[in-house]
């Protein structure tokens, strides 16, 4: 029997809602953790446990009732120099309602954490504390979009880490950073990531 | 360190090994052999662990090994000689596997030693293997080779079950019947992050799209469109299309291993309790 709101996810994974206060991060650490889990992953609602199809753990239960003792893990903090001049800045500071300018200022002064990754390697979706800067994802996803675009999408910053297709709005450029290699990726959900401004 | 010399290369060919569960945090598919039987079977006839590295290859594959080396495409066992061998994927499969005994003894990234497409990583140099390369093999096996008695390969024709996904209330009965009524095909631009089926598109509710949710290999996304998609090895961690269905873990082989155009019939088994 798995707990309320969990279902199984073929027979090697479940999925289930994530606690709302739970620190980014930090349940899907926690579960990773135990003998054997092959890998549990959260996104903003949900989280998912991986194992082998032929022994499911027996423990979930035990483990979703620990959460509330989960911590954030020590806040890292990144500083990432940002060159606002992407493509769709103006369209974005347009239908923002915003002068360039101050969008510019606005979108660089926020505070960021890292919400969770997804969709490739080192791809972190960060939520930023400014609730205004908020934007539906373009209707034509672009057929290449360069590694190190600083974007926009829907609530969502992010930074690509490699060239690929994708529909965000693009703000920028982010300056001498690598988001993904061999030791894994640079930002983990949970970090902080405030942008300082280089001029072009 | 002995070395395999790749002469010629037709159709993509990388190397795999069983995937690098643990990092989708990270972002990073669990990725590994599209059909991990062969592979396992490949590496069980040259005495390897069934986890070794090998090589995935989808057309045909030109080598120069040393002399003596053991290898076996898809658990068929051969013994290399001073001649070039030319090794080709096996009729009405898309993909092949080579193993080689003692494995290829490429390096270890995020606990696995096959090749990342996506973050240029892993196997030979992050990329698909091109004429020139030459790969290190490891030290010779020390298993003892064994026929695949216990192994049970997949074939092409196989019975593909699936399971209900976590979101096929949210699909609507319309979709889940078409699903199970049609006889599919697999689209031409199948690749590792996943594998389209073609036919009557399905009908969706208006709301099923949802926010990003975690996704798993197997799982068959139905996105705007209603042609599905089964995730492959290296799919998106996470996805905003509803996952109407899972494919069982022993039927997923023989798909990925399908040609373009082949049929799949998908049977259901009932939701796991």
């Amino acid at each position: 029997m798995l707990p309320e709101g969990w279902a199984w996810m073929g027979d090697g994974a479940w999925r289930g809602p994530r606690p709302a206060d739970s620190p980014p991060g930090a349940l899907s650490a926690r579960l990773r953790s135990h003998p054997g889990v092959w890998d549990a992953l959260e996104t903003e609602h949900a989280v998912a446990v991986y194992f082998d199809p032929q022994h499911p753990p027996a423990q979930l239960e035990d483990w979703l009732s620990s959460q509330a003792t989960d911590t954030p893990s020590a806040a890292r903090e990144h500083r990432l120099r940002v060159c606002y001049d992407g493509p769709d800045l103006e369209a974005v500071s347009q239908a923002l309602k915003l002068p360039v300018q101050e969008f510019i200022g606005r979108h660089s002064q926020a505070v960021y954490q890292v919400a969770m990754l997804g969709f490739m390697p080192g791809f972190a979706y960060l939520r930023g504390d400014d609730p205004d800067l908020v934007l539906p994802r373009r209707e034509n996803p672009r057929p290449r979009i360069p590694a190190g675009s600083l974007a926009l999408g829907g609530p969502y910053t992010a930074i690509y880490p490699w060239d690929s297709p994708g529909g965000w709005h693009l703000l920028g450029r982010v300056l001498d950073v690598t988001l993904f290699d061999a030791a894994g990726a640079l930002l983990r959900a949970g970090d902080r990531i405030r942008f300082e401004v280089v001029t072009p | 360190m002995r070395r395999l010399h790749v002469e010629q290369v037709l159709g993509p060919a990388w190397v795999q090994d069983l995937g690098r569960p643990g990092s989708m945090a990270m972002g990073v598919p669990w990725g590994g052999a599209l059909v991990p039987e062969l592979l396992m079977a490949a590496n069980v006839a040259v005495g390897n662990p069934p986890h070794a590295a090998g090589i995935e290859f989808f057309g045909q594959l030109g080598l120069r090994l040393p002399p003596g080396l053991s290898f076996a495409v898809d658990g068929q066992r051969h013994v290399a000689t001073d001649a070039p061998i030319t090794l080709r994927v096996a009729p009405r499969q898309r993909v092949s596997y080579a193993a080689f005994a003692g494995g290829l003894d490429v390096d270890i990234v995020l606990g696995g030693r096959g090749t990342l497409l996506a973050a240029g990583l892993g196997g030979w140099q992050g990329r698909p293997l091109a004429k020139e390369d030459h790969l290190p093999v490891g030290a010779a096996a020390r298993l003892p080779t064994t026929d695949q008695g216990r192994l049970k390969l997949p074939a092409v024709d196989d019975p593909i079950w699936i399971r209900p996904g976590p979101d096929r209330a949210r699909c609507g009965d319309a979709a889940w019947c078409g699903l199970l009524e049609q006889v599919w095909a697999i689209d031409a631009a199948a690749d590792r992050t996943g594998t389209r089926l073609n036919g009557q598109a399905l009908m969706l509710p208006e709301h099923a799209q949802a926010a990003s949710q975690p996704m798993v290999r197997g799982g068959i996304q139905l996105p705007p469109s209603g042609l599905p998609i089964v995730l492959g090895p290296d799919h998106p961690v996470t996805g905003g299309y509803p996952l109407i269905a899972v494919v069982h873990h022993q039927s997923l082989g023989s798909l990925q291993m399908r040609q373009p155009q082949a049929t799949v019939k998908l049977m259901p088994l009932p939701e796991r309790a």
